[in-house]
Formats: structure tokens, C-alpha cells, sequence
């Protein structure tokens, strides 16, 4: 074949091959911009392009919000619902990828003119009056209705993306788990990150943290510029006149910057910023912060934690949840307090101030009438050790109490500790629980549930076992006030020499080769039946979970604080339990010295006194 | 012809100058033998080939290699 | 612009369109103005250099031009011969300089950073600052062809070109800029100016022509190229096996991507019925080193050989040099010497237009050496001639072995992305002293990017090009054969064609295509 008719042959093929191009970008749709009706997967074309994503998502439903967060990643610890619970109003997330203020006002112009907007909240960081980020390809672009460009372009770059985008977006699928990935970081409700993984890691001491992460933090080197001052300012003048004329709220928040980052700048340059941005609007200064000096409020140098964003919320609303004295100062009218100034402030709030140090100690059973072996103890021994932490000036703690602490900072005493039992026998409230109340201590007992009051057998066999107390003894107990009842599982401790089952699930880890989703379904099946229990026997509803042997992994406790748990313990004595107020991670796998016939009284005390 | 053919057969022995016509265009000749063949010639003929005799017409057959010799010596 | 996305191939739709709509007689500035765009949008001061060159270039083509033209004029044979010397020492004069200010560039761009290390690490301290230029675009290509065309106007070979602007296209024809081929006036003059008409044979060729070299460069050379790298970069973390593997494949993905984007541009040219000059004539066929440089960039060697290799060949020195040695050394030893000592220089300025440093050189020795020898064992294999095995298929093979061998030491030496003499002499060394074939497995290889499904997608892409160059090998013409399928066998070749093309050169892992090899020399 040759001439005229060959050319028409290979442009049909060549026709042909855009067509399938196009189709196969169509059908898989990575970046949702085709109505994405296969795969609907709104998480994943989020987690690509958070601009287009969010976009596409939200022109659907102007209805449901009313409210915005606006801002780059900085702002993505900014919550909808704890902004929804201090000021009212349906919020959502629209950060992006890269500091990128130009991108913010068309966002905010794009808001202003589809929606009825009540109230938007800009958060900035240094990043947007520094280099402006680099925009690679389609990751980085903005959808047409928001920068104006016309739509043919628009799509066209999407019907002929690179093939890859829509290869990984199946392969990603097929992989697709419960919990977050690296491919579906969203959540597309909200427009917020899913950080139940992420937020699921416990915090400690300072050490500890910055020996796991510390390679995160990698310092700004000085002098940097903010080269972008000027021009990011006149954004933000600009963003403040269009909701003006809208008629909507605007708060401008710059987020605490992390010490790492703060590093790279000096006092002149940070002020030049604060005046110029004081000069266009009124803004909250929580850049420089008692918190900026602690890496424990911040994931790596530039971004804040979802904790340390609750405290600025709580900061501006003045709400009694913590955050620390000189944290955050209004400005505007061309004033704000200098570098200098907000350093000094910084510095007057110690570690000291919002950290405390608390022991806790594990018993488990009490016997009269055997030698001590184990863990299982004489009740004289029992009683010699509150006596000994008495004498010593310790004073017994509650859960709440600790929880108090973290969240809203209330004090301690100056020597706390927490007196734990695990599994729920009965001699805890036979010998235990006098003793307690005759020296007017208290403790928490954590009781296995499929053997509440399982006083001879275990379970619903014929094996004997160590007598597990029950609802009148429970009763009792609580009524007084000394004991307080949490859990050990439904039934995630089983003994595998009586079980008959195949599946044997001695601790809460996953069994070999077990997939994600299926652990999570049993794992949250166990949490269900607990509750239950408790509801059923009147026991009051515990947020507080004690692993069974102490074992865990990342994903159980990313699935109890996922289901309200709030406290989590282990059995490692080594773990220091240094709780951070405004940290909740800091309540999460706490150590614990386990008891027993070996624990001389000195070993006692000097675990008790952190030595 | 008798002198020039023994030279050219001194330098490339497998060629047959007499009978080929093609020379340089087949590629049976290469650079090097040009060169050899080219240097061979200007000794004996005393004649000076200048880089710009190196066309193909110049060297394409025996024949051809001899009228280049005959014009070369004529401007001398 | 880059020549690899899909805006390059959308103006060259247009340029094509518009050079067959509009009349013949005005069809090359079509060609002036898209490679006027194509040059500027890869940046200004790359145009300027260009734009200096030309006016340099054209401004000497006219002044030899004149002289040659000049008929001496004299009264006696005597005067008219001194009148002939002088003119011949004035051309010489005229191209000497414009020669030297046409190389400077390159050289100041290019080597200057070389030079200044080179003296500093002698000085022993940073004597001169070490400068740093960004390259122009296809810079060492078209300061080659312009001096060419100077050396050929003052052979006489044909007259300068008078047109201005004529001299600026033959000179920026955007597809022999990214990398060559290096074209000749004469060949390119009429096709490029004279305004061809629609031949639909041009536009099949080079549309084949273009998929072709796309294909090349995206199913073979771009998915090597990660694995090569890695090796080349930090070869003493793998076995020695592997960097002798990331030579060898390094010849093949050099291969296709340079060959591959001569294929793509040729097809581009062909399109508006200019053929360029060919580049390469299946170079791993060849059977020996200097067969090997017979096919490989084709269009650099011919210019060595024209204006390098004859020039110095026939230079007053080396002539005495011979006279001096006859009778002194066996004959068949002085009749070698010229055509040894100008291999060697040809082949060292190879190795220094590859680029600047010690391995380039030592790359343009390695070459010179085994050129050498091989031309002083001609006249001794003649002699034994009745000892040797004769010409059979296992000869053919052994000598491919053997010449391949050698093409792969040479570059360990000359990685064209700044390889150091030390480190690929220690990658040579550690080839050999610790090979570690044991060490080797599979997933080593799938960690260095070469898993098993790329490892199969090369291997069925090496043999349909192994089928394609043994084909053009024994001189089939695979464009005859191809057309003379039925529709729907074409169709659905061009289809899948297509679709590869769109998922190598758009779907590679980076998701950004990979720039040429020798887009910078």
C-alpha cells in the first residue's frame, strides 16, 4: 500500500492509539477528573493531586460546608471537626501539596464565588514567604475552574497523562488495605490526612523521640531569605478584601514552626515578615513558640502535629483544653511583637511545665496460701509495698487524672503513681482491694472479659482455673471508689492449652501471615464485645486498654484510639512514662514495672522514683 | 601503465587495478590504501597530490589514476 | 523544546503541513523559520553562539571563495607561478584564521574547565578559576560541519553559498542539530533548497523511520540507561561481572539512543524529502575495530578521514618523515607509517570530541592502538597467508567476538557522562580481580532496576532490532517489505508500534523522558 491510502492507514492507527490512550486515562481516571465512576476512589486522586482532587470533590457538595482551612501542608493538621466544635459551622481541609500562596487566593476567590462562605481560616507557615515550590507536571496543577484555564487544555492533559499514572492507580488498588497507604493518604470527607496510623505512635521522653526520629528534623542552615515576603503579603491583603466584600470570616493563623526550621532564618528577616503581614491583616503569631523549642509537637521540621494544631485552636478560642501560657499573640494594624520578643516569651515555659513523669506498677494474682511464685504474690507483700510508696510521700492516681493532664493540664501531684492488676482474679478483690482501702490508696484492674466471673473454670470448659472475679464483686468494688475497672481484651488472652479452636490468639498481635482488614474486623469484633460487657454488668464505659503480655504492634493501637481508647499499657519497665500535656500520643504504650515474687522493695522504689 | 599498475599492485595486492573500474565507489578501496597508494605515487612520480585531488572520479580506476598523474605533471 | 515530547512532534505536523502548502520556490524558509523557533526555544544565548558562527563561517566561505577564484594573472610562467603561491598562502591565511576562531569556541566553551583543572592540579594549587559554561545545543556538530564546509570551498570542492539566509538554514536545519549527523553542503544543498514536492514514499519512510528510532531509544536505550548508571556510578558495591554487564549494555543503550534519535531527526528531515546523512550501517556486525569505526557515526568518521586523516596524510612533514625512514625499516613497515600516525591522530580527536579529561583521551589512544596494529598486521597475515584458516562463517563470528570485545573495553573508558581515567581503569581492574560470578542473582539485578519483566521487555526488543539489522545487513529493504503487507497486518504493526511508543516514552517510572545521551557534545 502506498500514496494517500498508507497515510490514512497510519493515521487511523495513530487515531486508534489516542483513542485507547484516552480511553484507558478515562476509565481509570487517576486524578478523578473524568467523574472517576470505575474506581471511585476519591482518596486516591486526593493523595495525587490534592488541588484537582479537592476540588472536583467539593464542587459537588458546596451544600454541605460552609467553612474553609486554606493553606499548604502546614495547614494539614488543622481539623474540620475541632474547628466545627469551637466555632460552629461545617468545615473543610483544602490544603495542597508546596507552599503556594498564589494558589491559596485563587482558592479562596474560587470559594468566594461558588460558595457562600462563612468563615475561612488561612494558615501559613515561613515556607510561603520562602521559595516559592517547584510545580512538577501534573501532581502539582490546579484544576481549570479554579485558575481559569480553558478547559480543552485542561482535559487534554489529563485524556494523555503518562500511562504509569493510570498503571499504578490498579496497582495501588489491588493492594488497597483499611488503613492509610502511601497511595491514599485522605480523607476525602474532610480533606484532612488519615493519620490513625501515623498519630497512632506513642511519645515519651525527648530522647527517645528524637533517637526514632530525629533524622526527620533536618535543620534549616542560615541565612535563608523570605525572598517571597512581599509578594505573598499582597496574597494575603488580597484574600482579606475578597472576604470582605463576601461578607466572610477570615482568621489568618501563622502555624508554630518547629526549632529545626526556625533556625534558618534570622530575627531580621523573621520580623520583616511579621510587619509586613501585621501592615495587610490581623493574624495569630504562633511561629515562635514555648512549643517551638520541643521537636515532640512537630512530625519533621516543617510540619506541626495534629496535637500541637489542636492547641493553636484551643489558643485563639480560648477553650479549656491545654495550651501553654504565652502561646500565640494577636497582630495587626502594622504591630506585632519582634523575633526577639516572642523568644524571650518562649523561653519562660520550661519542659517542667507541661511534662510529667509517672511510674506504674502491674500485680496480678494474690495468694495466701502457696509460696510466692511468679508473679502471684502473698498479700503481705502487697501490702508492704503500698505501705513502703505510702511512707515515701507517693500518692495514688487515677487514668482520668492522667488524661486531665494531657488534655487540659491539670496539675498532678507532685509524686504520682498508678497501682494496676491484670487479668481480673478474684483475690484482687478478696485481698487487694481491703488493703487498698484500709491505707486509702486506689487501683485499676484490667479484667480479661470472656472470664468475668469464671470463678472455677476456664471459660466454657471443664479446666480448672484461677477464680476470676464477677458482676457482684465488680459492684462492690466500684461503688467504693478505690478500684476502677478497664480492659484486657474480650478475649484476645486466651490459654492455648484449653482452646479448641485452630486459631489460638494468646496477645493482641496479628496472627502469622494474617491480612490487615481481617485483623482489624476481628480485633474491632473483641473491642465490641467488651463494651458490651461492661454496659450489660455496669461497669462504667473505660477508654484505657492494657495489652495482653504487653504486646502490640503500630496498627492495634491505630485500631483502639480509632475505637476511643485513649490509654494503652505494656509491661516494659524500661519505657519511661513521660506524659506530655497536649500530647495524647504520650498516653499511648506506657511502661510498667510487673510485680513479683523477685521485686525486692528497693528495686520497688527505685523504679518508682525514676532511678 | 605497466610502472603504475606494479606500484598499485605493490601496495594492495588482493585489488585487481586492471580490470576493476569502480574502485573507490564499490569501497574496495579505503582510506588507508589511498594513502599508501597516494604517498607510493607522489615518490616515484614526484608529483604533489594535494587533498583536494581526492575526489572519487580521481581514483575510481587504474585509468583514471594516471590521467590524475599525467595533469599533475603537466602544471609542475 | 525538547525533541522527546509530544509538542516536538505537533511542530514538526505544522512545519510539514505548511512547507507542502505553500509554493515550492519559498518552501526552505519554512525550514529557516522552524529552525529558527526550534534554536530559540532552547534558549538565547545558544542561538547567539550559533548566529556567530554562522556570520564567521559565511563571511570566510565568501573571502575563499573569492581567492580561489582569482586566475593568476602574469606576464611570464614565472610571475604567474608566484602569483598562484601567493594566492595559495593567502587561502590558507583566510581558512587557518577562520578555522581557529570557529574551533575557539568550542573549545573555550567545552574544554576550558579541563585545561584550568589540568593546569591546577600541575600547579598544584588553584592557579586559574575553574570555568563552567552551559552547552549550546549540538554545538561540536555544527562547528564541525561549518568548518568542513569552509575546508571544502577552499579545496574548490564546490562555490560558497551567496545567500545569507540559505547559509544560516544549511547551517540550524533543526533536525541535524540535536546530534548530527554531520552533513556535507553539497549533499544537503539541493533537497534543502529547492523546494521538493509531496512524495508520499518521503512521508511513509519517515514517518516508519521515526517510529523506529523512537522505539529504539524507548524500549531499549531508556530502560538500560538506570542500570548502566547505577553500575558506572558506584561499581565497587557490586561484582566485578556486573561492571563488565554495564559495558556491555552500555554499547547497546549508546546504540539505541544515538542511533535511535539519528533514526527519529533523519525521519523528521525525511519528511520534508531531505535525506541527511547516514549514521550508522549496523555497527556491531562489524568484524574488525576498523570496520567497527567504518560504521559507527559514520559522519564524524568521514569527516575525520576528509578534513583530518588526508589533510595530515599528505602533509610536506610526514612525507619526509618516510623519505627518512625508507631503507632504514622494512619496506612494508615505512609504506605503514603515515597511515599509522594520522589513525592515531584521528582517533585521539575522537576520543577528545567525545568530550574533556584523561578517559576521553585515553579512549581515543585505546582506539588508535588497535587501529595501528591491526594496519601492521596486514602485510604480515599476507605473508602467512596459506597458514591461516580461511575465510569461514567462524571466522566472521570470531572476529565480531573479537571486535566487540574490544568495543566494550573501550568504554569502560568512555561513559559519556564525566567518566574519570582512575574510575574506569579501578572498574576495569575490579572486572577482572574480583568478578564474582557466584555473587550475582537475580534480584541484584531487579534492586539495579533491571527486573525480569524489563529484562524480557529488552530481550524482545534486541531481537526484532537484531532481525531488522541482519535484514538491512544483507540489504533487504524492510520499507518494501513492510508496505507490501496486507492493510490490516500494517495496521495493526503501526497500532501496536503506537501503543509502545506510548507506554515506553510516556510510561517510564520517572514519567519524564530521559534526554539523549549526546544531545550535550
Amino acid at each position: 500500500m502506498n500514496g494517500p491510502k498508507w497515510l490514512i492507514l497510519f493515521l487511523s492507527a495513530l487515531v486508534l492509539t489516542f483513542l485507547v490512550w484516552g480511553g484507558i486515562n478515562i476509565l481509570t481516571d487517576p486524578f478523578g477528573v473524568f467523574g472517576d465512576t470505575v474506581l471511585n476512589w476519591d482518596a486516591y486522586t486526593q493523595t495525587l493531586n490534592p488541588r484537582i482532587g479537592k476540588t472536583e470533590y467539593l464542587q459537588e457538595r458546596f451544600d454541605e460546608f460552609d467553612s474553609y482551612i486554606i493553606g499548604s501542608s502546614s495547614a494539614a493538621s488543622y481539623l474540620p471537626e475541632t474547628l466545627a466544635a469551637y466555632d460552629g459551622g461545617s468545615w473543610y481541609n483544602l490544603f495542597h501539596y508546596g507552599a503556594d500562596i498564589d494558589y491559596d487566593r485563587e482558592v479562596v476567590r474560587w470559594l468566594l464565588e461558588e460558595d457562600e462562605v462563612r468563615h475561612i481560616v488561612l494558615v501559613l507557615g515561613l515556607s510561603e514567604a520562602d521559595t516559592p515550590a517547584e510545580k512538577s507536571g501534573l501532581t502539582d496543577k490546579a484544576h481549570y475552574t479554579v485558575t481559569g484555564e480553558h478547559p480543552l487544555s485542561f482535559y487534554t492533559d489529563f485524556l494523555f497523562a503518562s500511562p504509569s499514572f493510570a498503571a499504578e492507580k490498579i496497582r495501588s488498588r489491588r493492594q488497597d488495605t483499611e488503613m492509610p497507604q502511601a497511595f491514599d493518604v485522605f480523607i476525602p470527607e474532610n480533606g484532612t490526612y488519615d493519620k490513625r496510623l501515623r498519630d497512632s505512635e506513642s511519645i515519651g521522653s525527648l530522647d527517645a523521640y528524637m533517637a526514632k526520629n530525629g533524622g526527620d528534623f533536618v535543620p534549616y542552615t542560615a541565612p535563608r531569605e523570605l525572598q517571597y515576603t512581599e509578594e505573598c503579603t499582597s496574597a494575603v491583603a488580597e484574600i482579606r478584601q475578597m472576604c470582605q466584600a463576601a461578607g466572610a470570616k477570615l482568621t489568618v493563623i501563622l502555624s508554630p514552626v518547629s526549632d529545626a526550621q526556625l533556625q534558618g532564618y534570622t530575627n531580621d528577616t523573621l520580623n520583616r515578615y511579621f510587619t509586613s503581614l501585621a501592615e495587610v491583616t490581623e493574624y495569630w503569631n504562633f511561629s515562635i513558640s514555648p512549643i517551638t523549642a520541643d521537636a515532640r509537637y512537630f512530625y519533621d521540621t516543617t510540619h506541626t502535629r495534629n496535637a500541637a494544631a489542636d492547641m493553636v485552636l484551643a489558643g485563639i478560642f480560648e477553650t479549656d483544653a491545654y495550651y501553654p501560657d504565652n502561646f500565640g499573640f494577636l497582630c495587626g494594624d502594622g504591630y506585632a511583637p519582634t523575633a526577639e520578643w516572642l523568644k524571650d516569651a518562649a523561653s519562660a515555659v520550661t519542659p517542667s511545665d507541661y511534662t510529667a513523669d509517672i511510674p506504674i506498677l502491674l500485680y496480678h494474682h494474690l495468694d495466701p496460701d502457696t509460696a510466692e511464685s511468679g508473679t502471684t504474690l502473698h498479700p503481705d507483700t502487697f501490702a508492704s509495698h503500698i505501705k513502703l510508696l505510702s511512707d515515701h510521700g507517693f500518692v495514688p492516681v487515677s487514668f482520668g487524672e492522667i488524661m486531665d493532664y494531657v488534655e487540659k493540664g491539670t496539675p498532678l501531684p507532685e509524686k504520682p503513681v498508678i497501682i494496676t492488676f491484670d487479668d481480673g482474679y478474684l483475690s484482687n478483690y478478696e485481698y487487694a482491694y481491703p488493703i487498698l482501702a484500709e491505707y486509702g490508696w486506689r487501683a485499676d484492674i484490667f479484667v480479661i472479659g470472656s472470664s468475668f466471673g469464671h470463678y472455677e473454670t476456664y471459660k466454657d470448659t471443664a479446666h480448672p482455673i484461677t477464680p476470676h472475679f464477677g458482676q457482684t464483686e465488680a459492684a462492690e468494688m466500684l461503688a467504693s471508689g478505690v478500684i476502677s475497672l478497664h480492659s484486657h481484651t474480650w478475649d484476645m488472652h486466651q490459654w492455648a492449652p484449653y482452646e479448641t479452636a485452630g486459631e489460638v490468639r494468646e496477645t493482641l498481635l496479628p496472627l502469622p501471615g494474617e491480612k490487615e482488614d481481617d485483623y482489624i474486623r476481628v480485633l474491632q469484633s473483641d473491642i465490641a464485645a467488651q463494651k458490651k460487657l461492661f454496659a450489660d454488668a455496669g461497669i462504667p464505659e473505660s477508654t484505657v486498654l492494657a495489652f495482653p503480655s504487653g504486646k502490640y504492634t503500630e496498627l492495634t493501637d491505630a485500631v483502639l484510639r480509632g475505637n476511643g481508647y485513649k490509654v494503652t499499657l505494656t509491661t516494659d519497665p524500661a519505657r519511661r512514662n513521660i506524659l506530655i500535656c497536649g500530647l495524647p500520643q504520650s498516653l499511648f504504650d506506657l511502661g510498667r514495672l510487673n510485680v513479683g515474687k523477685d521485686t525486692t522493695p528497693e528495686m520497688l522504689l527505685a523504679y518508682c522514683l525514676g532511678e | 601503465m605497466e610502472k603504475l599498475l606494479e606500484i598499485l599492485e605493490d601496495c594492495c595486492p588482493d585489488v585487481d587495478f586492471a580490470a576493476e573500474k569502480n574502485l573507490i565507489d564499490n569501497g574496495i578501496l579505503e582510506s588507508l590504501d589511498i594513502v599508501m597508494i597516494v604517498n607510493e605515487l607522489a615518490q616515484q612520480y614526484d608529483v604533489r597530490i594535494g587533498v583536494e585531488n581526492l575526489v572519487p572520479e580521481n581514483f575510481n580506476s587504474a585509468e583514471a589514476i594516471l590521467a590524475l598523474l599525467e595533469r599533475l605533471q603537466g602544471e609542475e | 523544546m525538547s525533541v522527546n515530547d509530544l509538542q516536538f512532534l505537533g511542530f514538526v505536523l505544522l512545519s510539514v503541513l505548511l512547507y507542502y502548502l505553500i509554493p515550492g520556490k519559498y518552501r526552505w524558509i519554512v525550514l529557516l523559520t522552524a529552525s529558527g523557533i526550534f534554536y530559540l526555544s532552547n534558549g538565547v544565548t545558544a542561538a547567539l553562539y550559533m548566529g556567530a558562527t554562522v556570520i564567521l563561517t559565511y563571511t570566510a566561505g565568501r573571502i575563499l571563495d573569492k581567492i580561489v577564484n582569482i586566475k593568476p594573472a602574469g606576464n611570464t610562467p614565472e610571475e604567474k607561478k608566484r602569483q598562484k603561491t601567493r594566492l595559495k598562502h593567502r587561502k590558507y591565511a583566510v581558512l587557518a584564521i577562520s578555522l581557529v576562531l570557529n574551533f575557539s569556541t568550542l573549545a573555550v566553551l567545552k574544554y576550558s574547565g579541563f585545561f584550568a583543572q589540568t593546569v591546577n592540579a600541575a600547579a598544584g594549587y588553584d592557579l586559574l578559576p575553574i570555568p563552567s559554561f552551559l552547552l549550546p545545543l549540538g554545538i561540536s556538530f555544527y562547528i564541525f560541519q561549518t568548518s568542513g564546509y569552509l575546508m571544502d570551498v577552499q579545496r574548490g570542492k564546490y562555490p560558497a553559498e551567496r545567500n545569507f539566509a540559505k547559509y544560516t538554514l544549511f547551517v540550524c536545519y533543526f533536525p541535524q542539530l540535536v546530534q548530527g549527523p554531520i552533513n556535507r553542503y553539497d549533499a544537503l544543498r539541493a533537497p534543502l533548497f529547492d523546494g521538493n514536492t509531496l512524495d508520499y514514499t518521503n512521508i511513509q519512510a519517515g514517518i516508519l523511520r521515526m517510529m523506529l528510532g523512537i522505539l529504539k531509544k524507548a524500549m531499549i536505550a531508556d530502560v538500560l540507561a538506570p542500570f548502566v548508571e547505577t553500575v558506572y556510578a558506584g561499581y565497587g558495591n557490586y561484582p566485578g561481572i556486573l561492571s563488565f554487564l554495564a559495558a556491555a549494555l552500555y554499547c547497546l543503550q549508546l546504540y539505541c539512543d544515538f542511533s535511535g534519535g539519528v533514526d527519529l531527526l533523519c525521519g523528521v528531515s525525511r519528511l520534508f524529502g531531505v535525506p541527511m546523512a547516514e549514521n550508522f550501517e549496523q555497527p556491531y556486525f562489524s568484524t574488525s575495530l576498523a570496520d567497527f569505526w567504518r560504521r559507527w557515526h559514520i559522519s564524524l568518521g568521514e569527516w575525520m578521514k576528509d578534513y583530518l586523516f588526508y589533510p595530515l596524510a599528505f602533509s610536506p612533514a610526514l612525507a619526509k618523515l618516510t623519505k627518512k625512514a625508507k631503507g632504514r625499516l622494512p619496506a612494508e613497515i615505512v609504506k605503514r607509517i603515515t597511515p599509522c600516525i594520522c589513525t592515531f591522530v584521528v582517533f585521539l580527536a575522537v576520543g577528545i570530541w567525545q568530550g574533556p579529561g584523561w578517559a576521553n583521551i585515553a579512549y581515543g589512544l585505546w582506539n588508535g592502538i588497535w587501529m595501528s596494529l591491526g594496519l601492521l598486521w596486514i602485510p604480515f597475515a599476507a605473508k602467512h597467508k596459506d597458514k591461516l584458516p580461511k575465510n569461514t562463517i567462524f571466522l566472521t563470528l570470531w572476529g565480531i567476538f573479537r571486535t566487540n570485545l574490544l568495543v566494550i573495553i573501550g568504554r569502560y573508558l568512555s561513559h559519556a557522562h564525566g567518566a574519570s581515567l582512575s574510575m574506569a581503569l579501578g572498574m576495569l581492574a575490579h572486572t577482572v580481580v574480583s568478578p564474582g560470578f557466584a555473587a550475582v542473582n537475580s534480584g541484584m539485578l531487579a534492586e539495579l532496576g533491571l527486573g525480569a519483566g524489563k529484562i524480557l521487555q529488552v530481550t524482545i526488543a534486541l531481537a526484532v532490532l537484531f532481525c531488522i539489522s541482519l535484514a538491512k545487513e544483507k540489504g533487504v529493504d524492510l520499507r518494501a517489505w513492510f508496505c507490501s503487507r496486507r492493510w490490516y497486518v500494517q495496521f495493526v504493526l503501526l497500532f501496536v508500534g503506537l501503543l509502545l511508543i506510548v507506554l515506553g516514552v510516556y510510561g517510564n517510572d520517572a514519567y519524564t523522558p530521559i534526554a539523549y545521551v549526546y544531545e550535550n557534545i
